[in-house]
């Protein structure tokens, strides 16, 4: 039977190698399940490991214990390239810094993963769709560069939504929008969400968003380790 | 899709591609400059008489014949008969023959006594024949032709006429001041020994020499240059001859013929395989360029890896983007090892239109100052190998910055900050 989970934590623990880091546990989650189509808002303050955390899911570092089912995959067990492949097909990232490529257009940036994931011929379809659910259909083919921050961010997101990904992970998205750029972009992103229904982790500091979302987690209260130390 | 990327990446890095590709250019342009320069000299050298299949001369050394026939260099051991030397002319193994008859100077420059079969049948640089730039070739028996650089280095014009030395030495105690020479032809450039060459008949060799039985003048039996004619002359004695064969097949079994001739001594050597023993003896002046050459390959390769491994790392950054996008190693690597090689061929290609450029702007400068001639031609098997070499090397070389990328952009994590 198909899992009905997008990401699933159990008996999580990680802790980095280095002699020069605390060998105690950074992060530790008994359990935690994100199901598909949920949209989650998961929020801490700086230095609590949310940036671990997405690590973790997007099999940059592996557990010391316990083990990360993404998108029914056991990320641990999956080797580097077929990491790369469901990273590619199946996730979404929306960056804090939006990390567009300055000199490719905005259609360019964000054709890109289909580029890199050899789904040319889906392009047409799904860009011009994207392009204007998000208010960008006029810009597509300027550069980047010339763009406003809420502008680069909206093209971020479409780079992330292209590829109809199942999950959607979104890193501190509004960090750098002022108010208004945030309201539009929370809306965007929303309705896209409604329109697709894909599995979102929102990761944020900024607890102001929390009300987008039913489903709030603090990382401090999901990680037993801050939890003790508390 | 990595063609589109890379040459979109290489427009936004325009300075350190540019840069990269200068590099790359600079390196090939001196490499394959050096390995022309080589090739010119000893091309040059080698080339500076062709077509001929002997050169005959007195029982010597090949070496000492070469030099004095072709080379104007040092001096004749033996004079042959004039008499042997038609008697093997008429042999129906030879096709044509052009006598040499040294012994006088001009101004430090050779006098060749010969006749107008040097005109017919001299060949340099494969199949260059001998050409006058002005007048025309000797006819009388005191007419004379120069050499390029006899006519522009002492400034002579037709009608000129000149005063031979006696002997091979510039500070000659005799001249022959009773019989000057008409300049009637001067050569066109060859970059060979024969712009160094004044050329007059034998006839004027031997009239010169009439009076001059015991080395100095005797006065009672100097010619009247005014009243001599060839009738008057005979020619007793020459230095050396030119063969040509009238089929090279048959160059050894006349080169053993002549060697064993029975009449009179004789030695005679192919020309080629004698340029080719003194070229070798000289062979530290290609192994000097050729350590040149290799130098410059080294530090080249060296410039081409440290370049393109610096403008490859400039996109550490994208890399990191790219992953996160689903890039899997093959178009990380496809991408950077592409952006290698590109920039390699580029650069050779800059590098190598460069070398056409330089060598058609300076190669009339090195034929008239240095005598080296560097044709313009298509690169040869060697130049293309090395090009070949160095693309093989931008491709491996990107390699290297492909694989740090890739492994790097699983560190710099999915929070870049590169």
């Amino acid at each position: 039977m198909e899992s009905q989970s997008s990401l699933e934590f159990k008996k999580l623990k990680f802790s980095y190698k280095s002699p020069a880091v605390d060998k105690k546990p950074i992060l530790e989650i008994d359990s935690f399940q994100i199901m598909k189509g949920e949209k989650v808002f998961l929020y801490g303050p700086s230095g609590c490991g949310k940036s671990t955390l997405l690590n973790l899911v997007a099999g940059v570092l592996k557990p010391t214990e316990g083990s990360i089912r993404v998108l029914g995959h056991d990320f641990d067990l999956l080797s580097s390239s077929k990491k790369d492949q469901i990273r590619g097909e199946k996730i979404g990232y929306i960056f804090q810094s939006f990390n567009l490529i300055p000199y490719l257009s905005v259609k360019e940036n964000i054709l890109l993963p289909l580029w890199m994931n050899k789904k040319e011929d889906t392009s047409k379809d799904n860009l011009g769709g994207i392009l204007k659910s998000l208010n960008i259909e006029e810009l597509q083919d300027s550069e980047v560069v010339n763009l406003s921050i809420g502008q680069q961010q909206r093209v971020a997101a479409a780079r992330a939504l292209v590829g109809e990904p199942q999950l959607v992970i979104a890193d501190e998205p509004t960090s750098s929008l002022d108010k208004k750029n945030t309201l539009e972009f929370m809306e965007l992103l929303l309705k896209k969400w409604e329109e697709k229904k894909f599995t979102l982790l929102f990761v944020s500091h900024d607890e102001t968003l929390a009300d987008f979302f039913e489903k709030k987690v603090s990382l401090e209260e999901l990680n037993v380790r801050s939890g003790k130390e508390q | 899709m990595i063609h589109f990327i890379t040459l979109k990446s290489i427009k936004n890095r325009k300075f350190t591609a540019g840069l990269c590709m200068a590099s790359i250019a600079l390196s090939v342009v001196l490499f394959l400059g050096v390995e022309r320069l080589r090739k010119g000299a000893r091309d040059g050298f080698t080339n500076t008489i062709s077509k001929t299949d002997l050169i005959v001369g007195a029982r010597s050394g090949p070496l000492n014949l070469l030099l004095y026939t072709v080379f104007h260099m040092g001096s004749p051991t033996n004079n042959i008969h004039y008499s042997t030397y038609q008697k093997l002319k008429k042999n129906p193994m030879i096709g044509w023959t052009i006598p040499i008859s040294l012994g006088d100077n001009y101004k430090g420059y050779r006098v060749v006594g010969t006749n107008e079969d040097f005109f017919k049948y001299y060949k340099y640089r494969g199949d260059e024949s001998i050409k006058l730039k002005e007048g025309k070739p000797f006819k009388g028996i005191f007419d004379v032709v120069l050499g390029s650089q006899v006519a522009k280095e002492l400034g002579h014009k037709l009608g000129d006429r000149i005063i031979i030395s006696h002997g091979l030495s510039k500070n000659a105690l005799y001249k022959h001041n009773e019989s000057p020479f008409k300049i009637t032809g001067i050569l066109e450039k060859t970059s060979t020994p024969v712009d160094r060459g004044v050329y007059v008949s034998l006839y004027g060799i031997e009239a010169i020499h009439i009076g001059w039985e015991t080395g100095a003048p005797n006065e009672d039996k100097l010619v009247n240059p005014e009243t001599i004619t060839k009738d008057d002359i005979k020619i007793a004695q020459i230095t050396s001859f030119l063969v040509g064969a009238k089929n090279r097949i048959l160059t050894l079994r006349l080169g053993r013929y002549i060697g064993t001739y029975e009449d009179e001594p004789l030695l005679a050597i192919i020309p080629g395989m004698a340029l080719q023993q003194l070229w070798k003896t000289m062979g530290y002046v290609e192994q000097t360029l050729f350590l040149v050459s290799l130098c410059v390959l080294v530090v080249g390769l060296l410039g081409i890896i440290i370049s393109l491994y610096t403008s490859i790392n400039e996109r550490r950054r994208e890399m990191a983007i790219l992953r996160s996008l689903g890039a899997g190693p093959a178009s990380i690597l496809g991408l950077l090892v592409y952006e290698s090689g590109l920039l390699v061929f580029l650069g050779s290609l800059l590098g190598l239109s460069s070398l056409y450029g330089c060598l058609f702007a300076i190669g009339p400068f090195l034929e008239s100052e240095f005598s080296l001639f560097i044709p313009i031609q298509l690169p040869d098997i060697k130049e293309l190998t090395f090009l070949f070499s160095i693309l093989i090397v931008g491709f491996i070389v990107g390699f290297i910055p492909a694989f740090k990328a890739y492994k790097n952009s699983l560190q710099d994590g999915l929070t870049i900050k590169v």
